[in-house]
């Protein structure tokens, strides 16, 4: 219990240093990606290099994975500050989210269907009715 | 140089802009209200609707309108969670890294549905917008709203969006996304797991991926590979466009 709280927190520091370095080079080196991306991209080499996760950022990655919506609560809240834009476009806004998404939802499932049938056939190896 | 460090410097200490007391009081009330709201959420068996973070602001956001509370004042009361984000955003990569067999065993063509859907979404989206004219502000906002919220919040301030609504956006994005999935899956008679989980990760992001979790292990970890690869590559190619 008391290791992998250690771990834990061993983990958690490294990923906040991951995440610390990349907004010092995403300032530093005016990157024109968004520094967690930066930050992601590091963490994802280091893994490719060392070939495994360490036991230690797996256990500090699954809560804070898990609890990614608490972390968001600030900016979900500071909508309030733009309720006036929200209200003056309300229709607009809906038709654009809930219309698109769906119309995107629809194209995905269907081409990926498409795309992914023979693959998803020949890792089968089973022969399919419809063909 | 030294703008990277200073940056580095303005995050903690925002941590400490507002009274210790009112900074522990939000902290505490916020949380308590978290552990509600998932409380709620797995009673409801996971209803899309009910997802603890749009539970949360609401019931956040009636409060401080109802009592008159600075807004301001109390999300930087809550640093410490914006703070939080940025190691948590990092973490993706575990999850990225797991699912990198599967890109293995099935090829690069397994990435084709996440790059078609991932440029499908945003299009529709700011075209609605931009038909609808709309602010350029709004339009590019609107750009960022099926990736992942921290991901597209700082993709969303690079491009000239506005940060805060882009988070409304992806999350009413991936409700509206989860909600529908059951019905749009039958519609289209999609049967491949993986097509499900693709389109649900590169479309609805985390909500999505929760959803393809409720269908199955297979069709989750697919949904979180559209997440990340969709979340990553929009990342990279709308500041290129736009900024």
């Amino acid at each position: 219990m008391m290791t992998t709280m250690l771990r834990g927190a061993f983990g958690f520091l490294v990923l906040t240093l991951i995440y610390l370095f990349a907004v010092f080079l995403f300032h530093a080196l005016s990157l024109p990606v968004p520094p967690a991306l930066v930050g992601i991209l590091i963490l994802l080499l280091v893994l490719l290099v060392i070939k495994k996760v360490p036991l230690s950022i797996t256990i500090a990655a699954r809560p804070l994975l898990a609890h990614m919506g608490l972390f968001l609560l600030p900016p979900m809240i500071s909508v309030l500050l733009f309720l006036d834009v929200f209200n003056q476009h309300a229709v607009v806004l809906l038709l654009a989210i809930v219309g698109s998404t769906l119309l995107s939802l629809v194209c995905a499932f269907f081409l990926s269907q498409k795309i992914l049938k023979r693959v998803e056939l020949r890792l089968k190896q089973v022969p399919d009715p419809d063909e | 140089m030294n703008s990277g460090l200073d940056n580095i410097n303005q995050l903690f200490i925002a941590l400490w802009a507002e009274p210790l007391l009112q900074t522990l009081g939000v902290l505490c009330i916020t949380l308590l209200v978290y552990i509600l709201a998932r409380r709620l959420y797995a009673f409801s068996k996971q209803n899309a609707l009910l997802n603890p973070l749009v539970t949360c602001t609401v019931i956040i956001c009636s409060a401080l309108y109802l009592l008159d509370f600075d807004v301001t004042q109390f999300t930087s009361s809550l640093s410490l969670l914006d703070l939080l984000l940025g190691p948590a955003t990092v973490a993706l990569a575990v999850p990225l890294y797991n699912q990198i067999p599967v890109i293995q065993r099935l090829g690069v063509r397994v990435l084709a549905p996440i790059i078609i859907a991932g440029t499908i979404a945003p299009i529709l989206g700011w075209g609605t917008m931009y038909l609808l004219d709309t602010s350029e502000t709004l339009q590019m906002t609107m750009l960022v709203k099926s990736i992942t919220t921290p991901l597209a919040m700082e993709t969303t301030a690079l491009i000239g969006g506005l940060p805060e609504l882009a988070a409304v956006f992806v999350i009413l994005t991936g409700i509206v996304g989860a909600t529908f999935a059951p019905w749009l899956i039958m519609l289209t008679n999609t049967r491949s797991e993986y097509a499900m989980g693709l389109a649900l990760g590169s479309v609805a992001h985390v909500v999505g991926t929760t959803k393809a979790l409720s269908i199955s292990e297979t069709c989750g970890a697919f949904a979180t590979l559209g997440l990340c690869i969709n979340g990553i590559a929009t990342a990279i190619v709308l500041p290129l466009l736009f900024a």
